[in-house]
Order: structure tokens, then C-alpha cells, then sequence
């Protein structure tokens, strides 16, 4: 007999939803100047949110990635908005280190998806040619998104703000750079 | 992750991921890359299979056998190659090829 385990992710998703849309309605009533943006930003969670229950009513096996999808994006939402809050409230000015958990949270987001990316197989092919040119860049892919957000991440942790500012704007375009090269350079023979 | 360490952990099953991150190859073509038994083989290739680093594909009736690491996982082959980690094999497979005398009799038992 066996039990299915399920990722944290899976009982955090929900509750993080919950949590994105308390925060949204509480901005909004600080701040309704505003309103637009926090019915701009709970427009966006209101699909994430349909999105979730359809993967969970499916059962889709890519219902971990939509768990892990919602976990990282309210993270990114969250913490911006409870920073937002707690200033409108005066508790003082969170905004740098709101923006600062944002980025870094964003960078741990690029780095896992990174760190996933050579684990989703090109379809099999039975020119061996052509499957391990795939599988090449899937890895160069994996291994630049990886290294890419863990820059960004421990730059908005320890950079003074302009300088995370230019990591960020060197190490993403770098990085696409990279990618796309990498994708349309011709195959060499082996 | 256990699975992981565990698969990394043997100098065989550690260049057999080395030699699919080129392409994907016949479980054949790889036997003959290592001066082990075919049941040797199959256990090692099983072990990878468990830990989720290979996965089997078959074509006619040949076993392809394809990477499926994530850079984590690749980083944690390099460091283990690079160290030349070793742990006591408690999987059933051999950690290096049996030579000499265990070998003849593992190959007389084999046939």
C-alpha cells in the first residue's frame, strides 16, 4: 500500500491565492487612488487562480508546475504588497526591501526553472543526430537560466541598488543573448 | 536525493552518465565501453532508472537510454567526479569490474 506525497507547494498554492487577494483588497481600501492597479493585479490572480483549478480538477501531471507556478508568482506579488500596505499604514518605508525580497525571489524563480529545464526530455527521435542537438540545448539552456537567477538573486541580497540594477541589466539580456545564439548556430558534424 | 547520492556514488555508473550527455546510446553500445557483465550492466543501468537520471526508450527491440539530469544533479556529478567519490555500494551492483577470478566466475554463473 502506498501513499501519494505531494510537495509543500501543493498545500501552500492555495492559501497563497487567499493571501494575494486579502492583500489586494486591503491596498485597495488604504489606497483607492490607486484602483486601477490593484484591479489590474487582482484581474491577473483571478486567471492564475482558474488556471489552478483547472489544473486541479484534471489532475494533470503538470498540476506541480502550476502549484510551483502559483507559489513563486504570489511570492512575488506578496511581499511588494504587504510592503505597500505596511508604508500606506506607517510603519515605515519597506520599499526597498519589498523590491529587494521581489528580485531575489524572481531570481530563485529563474534559477529553479533553470535547474528543471534539462529534466523535460525533447521528444524522442530516432535520429540520434538531431535528438542530441536538442538535448544540447536544453542543457546549455538549463545550465545559463540557472546561473543567470542565482546571480540576480545574490545580487539584489548584497549589491547596493544601483548595482543590482546593472547586474540585472547585463545578466538577463547576456543570458537571452546566449540562448538565442545558441539556438540558431548551426550544427557542427560530430 | 538518496537515489541520487546512491547512483553517484560508483565510478561506473558516474561515466555512464558522462558518455549520454553526448547522445543517447544502446544499452549495447554502452555495455562495451566497461569490462563488466551484461547483468552488471543492467543492475547499474537500473540504479540510474530508480534515481531518475536516465530514462529508457525502446526503438525495435534496442534500449536506448537517455539523460535526464538537472543542472543540480549535473553539478553534483562533477563534484563527484572531480573528487573521486566513492561510497560502499549497498545496491547489489559492483562498484568497479570484477577482475581476474571473480570475473571468470561471474561470467562461467552468467552463462
Amino acid at each position: 500500500m502506498t501513499t501519494e506525497s505531494r510537495p509543500i507547494s501543493y498545500y501552500v498554492a492555495p492559501f497563497m491565492l487567499l493571501l494575494v487577494f486579502g492583500l489586494v483588497a486591503a491596498n485597495a481600501y488604504a489606497q483607492p487612488q490607486r484602483g486601477l492597479a490593484w484591479l489590474l493585479c487582482a484581474a491577473l490572480f483571478v486567471v492564475m487562480t482558474w488556471v489552478w483549478l483547472r489544473a486541479k480538477r484534471t489532475g494533470s501531471q503538470s498540476r506541480n508546475l502550476v502549484d510551483g507556478t502559483v507559489v513563486y508568482s504570489g511570492l512575488m506579488v506578496v511581499i511588494p504588497l504587504a510592503g505597500k500596505l505596511a508604508t500606506v499604514l506607517g510603519t515605515g518605508d519597506w520599499s526597498d526591501l519589498s523590491m529587494r525580497a521581489s528580485m531575489a525571489i524572481t531570481g530563485l524563480y529563474l534559477a529553479a526553472s533553470g535547474n528543471s529545464l534539462p529534466k523535460l526530455l525533447p521528444r524522442w527521435s530516432n535520429a540520434p543526430e538531431a535528438y542530441a542537438a536538442a538535448q544540447a540545448k536544453r542543457r546549455f539552456a538549463g545550465w545559463a537560466w540557472t546561473l543567470a537567477g542565482l546571480v540576480l538573486a545574490i545580487a539584489w541580497l548584497v549589491l547596493p541598488r544601483n548595482g543590482a540594477y546593472a547586474v540585472t541589466f547585463i545578466v538577463l539580456p547576456v543570458t537571452m543573448l546566449m540562448f538565442a545564439v545558441q539556438c540558431f548556430r548551426p550544427r557542427t558534424a560530430q | 536525493m538518496n537515489a541520487v547520492f546512491k547512483a553517484l556514488s560508483d565510478p561506473t555508473r558516474r561515466r555512464v552518465l558522462q558518455l549520454l550527455r553526448e547522445r543517447p546510446l544502446a544499452a549495447g553500445d554502452l555495455s562495451r565501453h566497461f569490462a563488466v557483465s551484461k547483468p552488471t550492466m543492467s543492475a547499474h543501468f537500473a540504479v540510474l532508472q530508480e534515481a531518475g537520471l536516465i530514462e529508457a526508450e525502446k526503438s525495435g527491440r534496442t534500449i536506448f537510454y537517455r539523460l535526464k539530469m538537472s543542472v543540480l544533479e549535473e553539478a553534483l556529478l562533477g563534484f563527484a567526479q572531480t573528487v573521486g567519490w566513492q561510497m560502499r555500494a549497498t545496491d547489489g551492483a559492483p562498484r568497479t569490474a570484477p577482475r581476474g577470478g571473480a570475473r571468470r566466475r561471474l561470467i562461467r554463473r552468467e552463462a
